[in-house]
């Protein structure tokens, strides 16, 4: 698909998009009926040394004057042109229409940040971006109450699982979806805390067909944490790893992420 | 020498028909050919081979929901999968397949359209919205890929350009220009390959329904030469940048406007020149028609992406306008930024055509505008 439809050209200085390094742009502003999508907003970062994207979605209703919970939701690894990947979800995972229908059905509404992970896994230089660039400022941009949790799918669910084990307190919860992840480095990570009541609850979905990653290696993770004493649920379905599937996952990792904010 | 040339021509139809055999995947093996897509009556039938697949599934344009609401094809003999459908309705639509969570193209279709950087199989269902699409009767016109000199954006840059059936023969003719412009993520290509501008224009001319003209397609991207497909490094482009506001516009109206009018036999008159585009191109044409009021008398900014102010719209209003086509979806993502535009061209008195289509921001409504608008211009 060809991605950057909305890029604005050189135009009149009636659409000059405002500078949106406090993460807000007008010209990008997809005025939905209730809620509101921003696309490629833009942080220079420090940590990575160039500027990264990122897509924000505002619940049906939201009000400029209060603060709302925030779900931090990752892509998965493309190849080819990346400087678009923070409008995966909403493309191809339709997390727009989702969103909008789980707040419309009495749903927890909250602020969803979409990131452009490049090819970084969520790990490293990126995850410093993360947790020192981009959350603060876009939670203060955006009116972010201090709950947030953190979804994501394949390479979105290994950095799911890594961010929310390695920062446990600062999520309510974790859900990933066809996670690659790492048995040794992770199992590594649930030892490393002798209080394992810190932990945020998980949640595993993975289809039954899935090819590319080692559903294996997942559950034996997911066990690996119950028997410490996590709270895991697991959840094996029939599906392969393509967006079908996460569109599946998306209004249900909402619910759960939605009742961890109460 | 009448045998020997009969010798060979007989060898060469032997030799012609073989290799035509191969292309239609005839297997020496006695294989039935694998065909896909194949259209009866009211369904549609996709077929791929695939002996190690665990799930294949199909993924198509028609759908509302594409990434999310693919479908499962079965395995059948040979390990040939196949799904049949109820026919879409006649348009142009891309599809692919799933084979094991990866996206596949059709083996066995040799119609694609190149997407940015991607090519998807096309499916062209035939009837009446799609009836100037495929290609002309008799009379086609020419595509070809001029390349101008930009002092502007410092490089030479790659046009494609349509002449119209009897551009060559007719040389004492002149012609009216239609610029048009794609959107981000296009290039020169995209309105040749999914707005299929050739197609409609020669269609159109064809059928006596359009003027004969010549048709521009710029590279509306700064920083790009031409299609990353011909592997040309790109200039790193800030639009931030005072000094590049406005600049593609710029080398547009004052450095490829006088290229064509100088190497073609174009009218240089603004009542023989018309500018369109859709989304950023959309843009580039309002842009293009605040910056140059005088210079364009046809003016269509399809699901644009842009907008001018009342005092903007005055002056051209006063400069002097044939004909403003203003096109949008009304579930497009820009809708209500037509309708201000529509609003705003409204009070300034700037009669127009405000012409609404179903859907939204999707190559379907931008043939659609073409082969709407094309019919109006130079009349």
């Amino acid at each position: 698909m060809a991605l950057g439809i909305l890029v604005p050209s050189a135009c009149n200085k009636a659409t000059q998009p405002v500078d949106d390094e406090n993460g807000k742009s007008n010209l990008i502003d997809l005025l939905g009926k209730e809620d509101k999508l921003y696309q490629d907003l833009t942080i220079q970062s420090a940590y990575k040394g160039q500027k990264m994207t990122y897509s924000v979605w505002l619940p049906n209703g939201y009000d400029e004057n209060k603060t709302y919970p925030v779900l931090y939701l990752l892509h998965g690894y493309e190849s080819g042109d990346q400087s678009h990947l923070d409008r995966c979800w909403v493309e191809k995972g339709n997390a727009r229409e989702i969103a909008k229908q789980y707040v419309k059905d009495g749903g927890v509404p909250m602020i969803i940040v979409m990131p452009n992970g490049l090819s970084d896994f969520y790990m490293g230089a990126w995850e410093q971006y993360f947790h020192e660039e981009l959350m603060p400022k876009v939670e203060k941009a955006f009116g972010g109450n201090g709950k947030r949790a953190i979804a994501g799918l394949s390479m979105g669910g290994f950095g799911t699982t890594y961010n929310a084990l390695k920062y446990p307190d600062k999520f309510t919860y974790a859900y990933a979806m066809s996670p690659a992840v790492g048995y040794d480095m992770m199992k590594g990570m649930v030892d490393a805390q002798s209080d394992k009541s810190v932990f945020p609850p998980f949640t595993f979905e993975v289809g039954n067909q899935d090819t590319t990653v080692s559903n294996a290696d997942t559950e034996n993770l997911a066990n690996y944490m119950k028997e410490q004493g996590l709270q895991v649920e697991y959840i094996a379905r029939d599906g392969i790893h393509y967006w079908d599937f996460w569109q599946e996952c998306l209004p249900k990792a909402l619910k759960k992420v939605g009742e961890s904010f109460k | 020498m009448k045998r020997i040339l009969s010798t060979l021509a007989l060898g060469l139809a032997i030799l012609g028909t073989l290799q035509a055999q191969e292309l239609t995947n005839f297997s020496l093996w006695g294989q039935k050919p694998i065909v896909s897509p194949e259209i009866q009556n009211d369904s549609v039938t996709f077929r791929l081979k695939a002996d190690y697949a665990t799930v294949v599934k199909l993924s198509g344009s028609w759908m509302p929901n594409p990434w999310g609401g693919t479908i499962d094809m079965t395995r059948g003999e040979n390990n040939v999968w196949s799904v049949k459908i109820p026919l879409p309705a006649p348009e142009i639509y891309t599809y692919n397949f799933v084979v094991d969570g990866v996206a596949v193209n059709d083996p066995q279709n040799v119609l694609v359209q190149r997407d940015g950087t991607r090519y998807l199989p096309m499916l062209l269902v035939p009837g009446e919205r799609t009836e100037n699409y495929g290609e002309a009767k008799l009379k086609h016109g020419t595509v070809s890929h001029p390349w101008y000199h930009s002092e502007i954006l410092g490089m030479e840059r790659r046009l494609t350009v349509y002449t119209p059936y009897g551009y060559e023969q007719n040389t004492k003719k002149k012609y009216p220009v239609l610029y048009l412009l794609h959107g981000a993520g296009g290039d020169e290509e995209a309105w040749t390959s999914m707005g299929r501008a050739a197609q409609i224009l020669d269609n159109l001319i064809e059928k006596g329904l359009a003027e004969p003209m010549i048709v521009v397609m710029p590279n509306g991207n700064p920083g790009q030469a031409a299609a990353r497909t011909l592997n040309i490094p790109e200039k790193a482009y800030d639009w931030r940048d005072p000094a590049n506001r406005d600049a593609y516009v710029k080398s547009l109206c004052t450095e490829i406007v006088p290229f064509i009018e100088k190497n073609f036999r174009a009218i240089a008159k603004p009542s023989s020149r018309a500018i369109a585009g859709l989304s950023m191109g959309g843009g580039h044409t309002i842009s293009a028609s605040i910056l140059y009021p005088e210079m364009f008398d046809y003016i269509c900014p399809l699901s644009a992406a842009g907008t001018a102010t009342p005092e903007q719209i005055a002056t051209l209003k006063k400069a002097g306008v044939k004909l403003y086509f203003l096109a949008c979806g009304n579930t497009d993502f820009l809708f209500q930024g037509a309708e201000e535009m529509h609003a705003k061209l409204n009070e300034q008195g700037l009669e127009h055509i405000y012409f609404v289509s179903d859907g939204g921001h999707v190559w379907s409504n931008w043939r659609l505008y073409l082969n709407t608008f094309a019919q109006k211009l130079f009349k």
